[in-house]
Formats: structure tokens, C-alpha cells, sequence
């Protein structure tokens, strides 16, 4: 009984760490474009799907090629060429819709909403309407200490973990990062200094777009895919931002870990239909008791 | 808006609809049964066949989708035969069917039931439909059904299996008591007959039988007793029902439901690793899946990679697709699930109409094709007896299609209980409307596997059951 | 007596100012448009097309949703991500009365559009504090908390929710009643804007702490915007309701509070008329598109960022500017 409740609390852990790196990915770049340009970016979930798509049809295509029947290469390729094609998206994104309407908020929300509905029929139209499949490149089971977990997790956590630290060095010590800070600033002040704020807001959208693209690399792999599964990431990366401060990077990570963990514990202790109320009711505490989250300030840190 | 902006908008809207004519001009012929939203077609008809002679059947689905996709693709094999066959005559004329679908977007998970309500409205009063083939989510459904019915048009429901639909048509000639908290009103309801798949109650009491029967097989096989059971469910109404059922029922038979496992819809992979180490850890020997949506993927490709020791046998709608060995990668070999349909001898018709199926379209029939193919052919037969396009007046003549006068359909024998519902079961070697349990084993094939009779005679049976090589708990 | 007269005189007066405001507004190139527009709708029933007026019908509910949405968030600034929460209670509280009940639709109307007035104060209380995307986050939760509320509780039908409610009547004669209802609200709705109250709520959007300092009272007047809006999406969820015949869970999510935003947005925000516009649009877009089958979504979808993009102020005021210059040039002015 003991060891029972040892490997459940061990679960906990485990599954909770999985969770929050995934929030943490999600997150991270959603807050970003938010603290840069105010500006929320509802085609995020949308960024997540096609990367995943993407990833699914280019691997058979791929697989036609023979020097390429290492399947973790081949992965490889089609996870490089997912990413760059939805960092690309990103830019198309910024400059055809959303700098043409960034004086208007409300603008911005709707066309990034069209923009993922879009996106979601797209992605049913030339494909087809059903729930998919992506073999991951590690599919085998480890057990950790008792608990079986997909080693796939476990390289998404290290590749999370790592990806996160890298965009927030390169935001805190780079000079585009300081730009970055800069803008989120004070944008006007930010121009009058002769930083390009356009490109600013642009990179952190294109940063935004890689962050969640490499989330949909190594997640949807081992799980299933499908063309609304965009909302349900980001209500996620929404939920979270808020949670921890919208426009603050360390908030979206610390904010990231515990609605992971605050995740998983309700999973495990009391029922997992409450997964899905329990970012709402954490929302609305949040915004009742702290509007400004965890962590929230005006500008970047 | 400037006015170049609304010349750049009256551009692209030019070069996208340019775009489109070409390719649609340039496609190449449609292949056979090609889905066509809004248009009649009718498929070995004689080339012009006068409007006044044709008999406009309507498809309702969500036509993007499998099930409606399915619905006409049978229902458009159907048309094809029977029209070339000569058609149906009455008083003496010739008359010839044709096909017109309308999308009721009831698959999206952001349901919009006006789109349905619109959407049959528009087949009942725009295009012209006398009958109407279709119905899939149970929410639309009830709320375009009523539509029909104010039509007083005949309704094949060939996609939703929940009760209530059934109940409401009770306290016709012969009254059957109703379903709780439903309104019956046979008058107005009697339109609706049901002709796939089997309602939920007899899904569940089949899904019973066969895990009575799977026990003492493995019982005999292992030597050893079989009692513990485990249930994974996604976590929606309909399951809600079945696990009562067999809540209630298995412990009559000492089978003990050591772990139930309700899952939210959104769970995914690593939820189900616990959820299969969970299972493996309270000792279950047959796990009962109860799943429509894509956790069924996930389910399967989790139990080849965590191999508890426990024989999956339920209900997996999305391993019903021939597709499904592959997007599993064989995942889900040894997994035994429910199914309308398969190729096997369920009646002389069902191997014919499986053959010439996969003929045309290059993949297995699903149970709404399965469905609406029947439907079409009862429909006409209704028509041929009743001398007559009026809904009312066949209705007796599809009532008299009982258990001792069944229609033969390529889904199974056809038999209207007094509630317009599949009657479930068989008779002698007659088979009518049963679910088969499949297993999907090496190489990709699925088969039919034994239920000891109690859902269906061996006669039909194309294999025997495997169990899983890394054994079974003890 | 003599006061009698004086009370008769005055109030003749006052009728024949209203009266000859209304002939001027008439004749003026808007209310033209207006009242051409509104003939026309009205003679849709006699084209006998049950499948027009069908979706027609729909699009005019739409249109009540929107503008009760441009409402708060144009006018008041309070942009709700959560509208369907008001859509969807007084459709079930609607249904129920009707159906289990036996109350007339009427009456049923109104006590579901009041049970979304009580949700709307429910709802707009917390989130008084809340702004911009905080504010829309907070809505969604409430919508979405209330949708999963409706789909696992058994109360109130569960997934399947309530069908086979009573027809009002024909589909011609419902037409009517929608067409009543739109016109009243609408009206009423663009009164309130312009009102007062109206003035007050803009004060509150453009700059809150202004508005406070000056001594409105933001709180209250922040409430009552939530209670009118929430009071006709109310209205607008009943009619939904009733002539769908059924409702379900699904009325709560996400995707109706988009319709009202994007409805509210096509035809411009803070308009209240250009609802109609952006609910006809979307509506009968997504309807004619119908024949492309699978094709039919992505191209609305495409149509609608196109839309978006280009039209920052919504259709209807641009596109009455530009008809509005043909029919000067036209007339030789």
C-alpha cells in the first residue's frame, strides 16, 4: 500500500513535469507576443495544428526516399522542415494581417481567430476530417522507478526544458532581446531610440511560432492528431499567460509548472474529468484575486 | 475601406474563384459515387429519365465526414442496382430513384444544430426530397427530426443507436410501454424506422453475452479461472449507460470489475501508459473497452507498447476503419471489437453487397454504408408493395416486416420491432440485425471470431480468437 | 378641463415633432435604405421559399446576439469572450418553461432573457476589475465552465438537452415574430446608445479613470451595460431555442460567443445596426457556399479573414459612404 501510494506520488511528479514543459512551451511565446505589442495572437492553437500536420504529411513523402530509412532522421528532416515552414507562417502572419490592424486590439484578436478557424478547415480539407496518428521517433516504454513512462515524454521534458532556457538567454542577454525587452517597454520611446519595432514584434511572433511548433514536434508524436485539437492548446497557453502574468517570461514558466502539477494532482487524487474545469477555476480565482497573475508587471522581465 | 483595398479584395476573390473553375475543369472524371452536396444524381437511370418519374431520396449527414460519406456511398451502390435492375413500377409506370445530400455539420465539435435544421429544410423544400437517409449525432438529430416528422416523410435512421429515438414512435397498434421521460406519440414519430445499428441496449447486452462467452473460452483454454474485468470508457453520456449495465449485470455472473477507467475525450498518450499500468496492476483479465472517438488510437498503440496481460474485447468505433491496422502501426492487433458488418455469410446478400462494395469504392463498407445500401432496397420494396409515394401509406407494409417475414438486407435479416427498432438476434440459422465481434489479427486481416451462439451461430464465424502472446494474468 | 386641453395640446405637439422627425429620417439616404431594406425583408415570406426564410430566420437571432455583444463591447468597452454563457441560460431556462411547464413562448421569452439578466450581473460582478484580455479571459471561463456544468450534469437533459419543444407556428408566422423582435430590439438597443446612458458608457470606454474622477459611478453603469446586453442575447437565445426546436450544451461554447464577435465586427463595431449586416453575411456566406461540400468552410473561412483584413470598420459604414456618394453622383449633386 505504501509502495502504491509512493508510485502514485511519483506519477504525480512525473506526469506533472510532462504537463508543465508542455505549458511552458505553450505559454512562453503567447506571453511574449503579448508583452511585446499587446497583442493577443489567437492563431497560436493554429500554429501547433499545422506544425503537426505538416510533420504528418511530410513523413511518408519522405519515406520515399531510401537513404532515409533511419526513422529518427527522417523524423528529423520532417521535424526541421515543420518548423521552419510554420516560422514562416508566422512572419506571413504578422505582416499581412496583423500589423495592418495593430491599432486595433479587438482586430487583431478576430483576424487571428479567422486566421485559426482557417486554419483548422484547411487542414480537414486537404487531409481529411479524422483523428490521426504520428509514430514517434523513440516509441519505446522506460520505467522509471516503477512508473512506465513513453521515452518520448521524457525527450519532449529535455527538449522543453531546453528550448525555454535558450529563448530566455537569448531574450535577457542578446541585443535583439534587449530590443525586445525595449519594445515591450515602452514602444514609443523604443522607436524614438531608432529600434525597428516593427521586426521586433515580428521576431518575437516568429520566436511565438517556433516555441509552440517545437511543442508540436515532440508532443503530438504518440498522440493522436486532429484539426480542432488547435483550441484546446490554446485555451492552454491562454489559461497559463494569464495564470502567470501576462508579458512576463519567468511568470508563463513558473505559471507553466504549476497548473502542470495542479494538473496531474487532480488527476490522480480526485478525478481526471476535472482536468479539463480545473485551468477555468484556476483562471477565475486567479483573475478574481490577482488580475495581474503571478508574476505580472507591465513590460518584460 | 479605401478603394484600392476593395479592389485588391474583388482580385483575390476573382483569382481564387479562377483558380477553382480550372482545377474543377481540369480534374479528372469523378470516380464512381463521388460525393455531390445539393445536386440530384441518379446513378443507372436511363439517360433522360423525365423529372416526374424520378423518386428523390435524400441523404442527411454530415457529409464530410465517414459516417455520411459512408451513408452515401451505400446508399448510391443501392440507387445504381435498383435503377439498372429496371427501377420500381407503380400503376404501371416505371419510375427510377435519385440521390440528393444535404451536410448537417453534426460532426463538428463546435455543433450548430440550426445547420442541420437548415439543412433539412432546405432538402425537404429546395430539393425536393420525398424520403430522408441519414441522422448521425443524437443532439441534431432530435432537433431536424422534428422537421421531417411535420413533413410526415419517411426517416431511415441509419447512424444513431441511442434509444430515445425508438421510444418515441411506442403506443402504435400494439403498445409497448415507453422509455422514462419520454414522450411517446406514435402518430407523429412513425415515420422514423431505424435500420442501423442496433440500439444501445442491445449493443450492451451483445457486448454481455460475448464476454460470458469469452471468459469460459479463456477459462478452458488457460485452465485457470476467469473472474476479474476492467472497464475503459471515454467519459460521455452513452457510456454512462452501458458501464450501469454492466456494472449490474457481471457480478451476477461473478465477474468483478477490478478497475473502471472513465477518460476525458482530451486524454491523451501518456494518460493512457497509466491507465494501461493501472489495469495491469489490479490483476484484469479481460478489459472491456467502451470508445467512439480517437482515444481509441491511443488506447491500442499504448496496449502494444505497455503489453498488460489482459484480452481486450468492446466496443472501438474508430477501429471499425480499414485504415485503422495501419494508423496504429498493427497496434492493435488482438483487439476484439463490435462491428455491424464483415464479410462473412450474415444473410446470401451480405458477401455480394461486401464485394461489389469494395469493387467500386476500394475500401470496406461502415455501418452506415451498410445502412443506407438497406434502406434504399426497403424503400423500394415499401414502394413496390404500398403501389404508392405516400409515407403513410407504407408504413404498414415496413411494420409487416417482422421475425417471421423479415426483409433480407445485406446487413443482416431486417425485422421492425413494434417500436420501428432492428429486432437483435437470431432465429434458427436466420440472422438478424447482430453486432459481429471482430479481432484484428497478423497481417492486417480482421475476422470474425466465435460468440458460442450467444450473439450469432458459428456458422458465420471466418477464424478463431488469439489471445495475446505475453499471456494473461492469473 | 382646461387642463385636459393644455395635456391634449402638448402632447399633439409632441407627436407631430416625432412624426416629422421620422418623415425627415425617412426621406434622408440612411433611413431610405433603411425602410427599402426592411420592405424587402418583409415581403421574404411571400416568396414562399421555406428554406430562405429558414435561414433568414436564424440570421436575424444572430443579429439581436451581435448587436447585444457590440453593445457591451463596443459601446460600454467590455469585450466579453463568453456572450453565449446569456445565449445559451436563457435558451435552456426557455426550453424548460416550455416544454416541462407548459408556459406560453411568449412569457417564456422573457423569463429566460430575465434568468440571463441575473447570470449577466452574475457573471459581470467579478469580472468588474478585469481588462482587455483579462476581461475576455474571465468571460470564456464562465461560458465554458457553465458549458460543462450543462454537459455532465443530468438535470437538465445532459449532452442530448431538451428537444421536441412546441412549434410556435408556421414557418412564415415565426418569420414575423423573429422580424418583430429584431426590429424592436434593435431599435431599443440604438436608443439606449444614444442616450444618455449611451454617453456615459462611451465616457467609460474611451478612459475609465476619467469617468470615475468626473464622478460617474463605473461600477453601476459598467452593471447595467452587462444587464441589457446580457437582457437581449437573452431574447436572442430563447428565439434560438424555440425555433430550432431543441437545445443542448453545445449553445455554450466558444463558437457562439465568435458568431456575436465576429457578426458584431463585420459589420462594425460600436454601430449596433451593422449587426444586421455582419449576422446577414455570415449567415447567408456560409449558406450559399453550401454546394462546394467539403471546399465550403475553408472558403469561408478564407472570405471571412479577407473581410477582416480589409474592412477595419466593419461593412455596412463604409459601404453606405460609398452607395451614399454614387447615389449623390447620380442625383447630380
Amino acid at each position: 500500500m505504501q509502495r502504491k501510494v509512493n508510485i502514485m506520488f511519483l506519477e504525480i511528479l512525473i506526469f506533472g513535469t510532462i504537463r508543465g514543459a508542455l505549458l511552458a512551451l505553450l505559454a512562453l511565446g503567447f506571453s511574449l507576443v503579448y508583452g511585446v505589442g499587446g497583442l493577443l495572437n489567437l492563431a497560436h492553437g493554429a500554429f501547433f495544428l499545422i506544425t503537426a500536420y505538416i510533420l504528418y504529411w511530410t513523413i511518408p513523402l519522405l519515406a520515399a526516399i531510401p537513404a532515409l530509412s533511419y526513422y529518427p532522421l527522417l523524423f528529423g528532416i520532417a521535424a526541421v522542415i515543420s518548423l521552419s515552414c510554420v516560422v514562416a507562417i508566422g512572419a506571413v502572419t504578422y505582416l499581412g494581417l496583423m500589423k495592418p490592424l495593430q491599432k486595433s486590439h479587438i482586430g487583431v484578436v478576430i483576424v487571428t481567430f479567422a486566421l485559426a478557424f482557417f486554419f483548422e478547415q484547411f487542414v480537414s480539407f486537404a487531409g481529411d476530417p479524422k483523428s490521426h496518428y504520428i509514430v514517434p521517433p523513440v516509441p519505446n516504454i522506460v520505467t522509471i522507478l516503477g512508473v512506465r513512462v513513453l521515452q518520448q515524454q521524457l525527450v519532449f521534458v529535455l527538449g522543453s526544458v531546453i528550448l525555454v532556457t535558450l529563448v530566455t538567454l537569448f531574450i535577457n542577454r542578446s541585443k535583439i532581446g534587449k530590443s525586445i525587452r525595449a519594445v515591450s517597454q515602452d514602444s514609443e520611446a523604443a522607436k524614438l531610440v531608432g529600434i525597428n519595432t516593427d521586426r521586433v514584434m515580428m521576431t518575437s511572433l516568429m520566436i511565438s511560432a517556433l516555441l509552440v511548433g517545437f511543442a508540436a514536434v515532440l508532443y503530438a508524436p504518440g498522440n493522436y492528431i486532429a484539426p480542432r485539437i488547435g483550441w484546446g492548446y490554446l485555451l492552454l497557453a491562454f489559461s497559463v499567460t494569464i495564470f502567470g502574468g501576462m508579458g512576463s517570461i519567468p511568470g508563463s514558466i513558473l505559471g507553466a509548472y504549476v497548473m502542470g502539477y495542479a494538473t496531474s494532482l487532480t488527476d490522480y487524487l480526485i478525478n481526471p474529468s476535472f482536468s479539463e474545469i480545473v485551468p477555468l477555476i484556476v483562471i477565475l480565482v486567479m483573475l478574481l484575486l490577482r488580475p495581474q497573475g503571478l508574476l505580472g508587471k507591465k513590460g518584460l522581465q | 475601406m479605401e478603394t484600392k483595398q476593395i479592389v485588391a479584395i474583388a482580385l483575390i476573390v476573382i483569382i481564387i474563384a479562377g483558380v477553382g473553375v480550372g482545377v474543377y475543369l481540369m480534374l479528372p472524371a469523378a470516380p464512381y459515387g463521388a460525393i455531390v452536396i445539393g445536386q440530384l444524381v441518379t446513378p443507372g437511370a436511363p439517360a433522360g429519365t423525365p423529372q416526374n418519374r424520378i423518386i428523390v431520396v435524400g441523404i442527411l449527414d454530415p457529409m464530410t465526414e465517414i459516417q455520411g460519406e459512408g451513408a452515401w456511398m451505400g446508399a448510391y451502390l443501392a440507387c445504381d442496382e435498383i435503377n439498372q435492375a429496371g427501377g420500381v413500377t407503380v400503376g404501371g409506370e416505371t419510375y427510377y430513384f435519385g440521390l440528393i445530400a444535404e451536410d448537417t455539420f453534426e460532426s463538428e465539435t463546435s455543433l450548430d444544430i440550426s445547420k442541420g435544421t437548415a439543412a433539412a429544410t432546405k432538402i425537404i423544400t429546395e430539393d425536393g426530397a420525398q424520403f430522408i437517409i441519414g441522422g448521425f449525432r443524437t443532439e441534431s438529430l432530435l432537433a431536424y427530426e422534428e422537421i421531417i416528422m411535420d413533413e410526415k416523410m419517411l426517416l431511415f435512421g441509419t447512424g444513431a443507436s441511442t434509444d430515445t429515438f425508438c421510444q418515441k414512435v411506442s403506443g402504435g397498434p400494439w403498445p409497448a410501454p415507453p422509455g422514462p421521460n419520454v414522450t411517446s406519440n406514435y402518430e407523429r414519430y412513425k415515420y422514423f424506422f431505424r435500420t442501423m445499428p442496433i440500439n444501445s441496449t442491445s449493443l450492451a447486452r451483445s457486448l454481455l453475452r460475448y464476454i460470458l462467452y469469452l471468459r469460459q473460452y479463456m477459462g478452458v483454454v488457460l485452465n485457470r479461472t476467469i473472474s476479474k474485468v476492467a472497464i475503459i470508457r471515454e467519459d460521455l453520456d452513452w457510456t454512462v449507460g452501458m458501464s450501469a449495465f454492466l456494472n449490474g449485470y457481471l457480478p451476477l455472473y461473478n465477474l468483478t470489475i477490478v478497475k473502471e477507467v472513465a477518460y476525458p475525450i482530451t486524454s491523451e498518450a501518456a494518460a493512457f501508459t497509466t491507465y494501461w499500468q493501472q489495469i495491469e496492476a489490479a490483476g484484469a483479465q479481460i478489459t472491456i473497452p467502451i470508445i467512439s472517438a480517437q482515444g481509441g488510437i491511443l488506447m491500442s498503440t499504448q496496449y502494444a507498447a505497455v503489453q498488460p496481460k489482459t484480452m481486450m474485447a468492446g466496443i472501438d468505433v474508430m477501429s471499425q476503419l480499414d485504415s485503422y491496422w495501419n494508423e496504429t502501426g498493427g497496434a492493435c492487433m488482438y483487439e476484439v471489437q463490435l462491428q455491424s458488418t464483415i464479410r462473412t455469410n450474415k444473410t446470401a446478400l451480405t458477401i455480394p453487397f461486401w464485394d461489389a462494395f469494395i469493387e467500386k469504392y476500394g475500401s470496406d463498407p461502415l455501418y452506415t454504408a451498410v445502412g443506407s445500401y438497406d434502406s434504399m432496397y426497403i424503400l423500394a420494396e415499401g414502394i413496390d408493395r404500398a403501389q404508392s409515394f405516400n409515407s403513410t401509406l407504407i408504413i404498414p407494409h415496413l411494420e409487416a416486416m417482422n421475425t417471421t417475414t423479415p426483409w433480407i438486407g445485406a446487413g443482416g435479416n431486417i425485422a421492425f420491432t413494434r417500436t420501428h427498432d432492428l429486432w437483435e438476434g437470431y432465429i434458427g440459422g436466420k440472422i438478424f440485425s447482430v453486432a459481429l465481434f471482430c479481432q484484428w489479427q497478423a497481417g492486417g486481416n480482421k475476422e470474425c471470431v466465435s460468440t458460442g451462439g450467444l450473439v450469432y451461430p458459428n456458422s458465420i464465424v471466418t477464424a478463431p480468437l488469439v489471445l495475446p502472446p505475453w499471456g494473461i494474468n492469473t | 378641463m382646461v387642463k385636459l386641453q393644455f395635456d391634449w395640446e402638448s402632447a399633439g405637439n409632441r407627436f407631430e415633432a416625432l412624426v416629422n422627425r421620422f418623415v425627415k429620417w425617412a426621406f434622408s439616404f440612411r433611413g431610405g435604405i433603411t425602410l427599402v431594406c426592411l420592405g424587402g425583408l418583409l415581403c421574404l415570406p411571400l416568396t414562399g421559399r421555406e428554406y430562405l426564410v429558414t435561414i433568414v430566420i436564424t440570421a436575424m437571432i444572430l443579429a439581436i446576439f451581435a448587436a447585444s455583444w457590440d453593445l457591451l463591447a463596443g459601446f460600454a468597452g467590455q469585450t466579453s469572450f463568453g456572450h453565449a454563457a446569456f445565449f445559451g441560460i436563457s435558451g435552456y431556462f426557455t426550453a424548460a418553461l416550455v416544454k416541462f411547464y407548459g408556459v406560453h413562448w411568449f412569457v417564456a421569452i422573457f423569463i429566460g432573457a430575465g434568468c440571463a439578466v441575473i447570470f449577466s450581473l452574475l457573471i459581470g460582478i467579478p469580472c468588474l476589475r478585469l481588462k482587455g484580455p483579462y476581461l475576455a479571459l474571465g468571460t470564456l471561463a464562465f461560458a465554458l465552465i457553465l458549458y460543462n456544468l450543462f454537459l455532465t450534469g443530468d438535470w437538465l437533459g445532459g449532452t442530448e438537452g431538451i428537444s421536441a419543444l412546441p412549434n410556435i407556428g408556421d414557418v412564415f408566422v415565426v418569420f414575423y415574430i423573429v422580424a418583430a423582435f429584431m426590429v424592436a430590439s434593435l431599435i431599443i438597443m440604438r436608443a439606449i446608445v444614444d442616450s444618455n446612458l449611451g454617453t456615459i458608457l462611451k465616457a467609460i470606454r474611451d478612459d475609465e479613470v476619467g469617468a470615475d474622477a468626473t464622478g460617474i459611478n463605473t461600477t453601476v453603469y459598467k452593471l447595467i451595460a452587462f444587464m441589457v446586453s446580457g437582457l437581449f442575447a437573452g431574447i436572442a437565445g430563447a428565439l434560438f431555442v424555440l425555433d430550432t426546436t431543441a437545445v443542448n450544451p453545445a449553445l455554450f461554447q466558444p463558437l457562439y460567443s465568435f458568431y456575436a464577435i465576429v457578426m458584431a465586427s463585420i459589420g462594425g463595431i460600436a454601430t449596433i445596426y451593422g449587426s444586421i449586416v455582419g449576422a446577414f453575411l455570415f449567415r447567408l456566406t456560409g449558406e450559399l457556399l453550401r454546394p462546394l461540400a467539403a471546399a465550403s468552410l475553408l472558403i469561408f473561412a478564407t472570405i471571412l479573414i479577407l473581410i477582416i483584413r480589409f474592412a477595419e470598420e466593419g461593412v455596412m459604414n463604409p459601404v453606405l459612404g460609398h452607395v451614399q456618394d454614387l447615389w449623390d453622383k447620380i442625383r447630380g449633386r
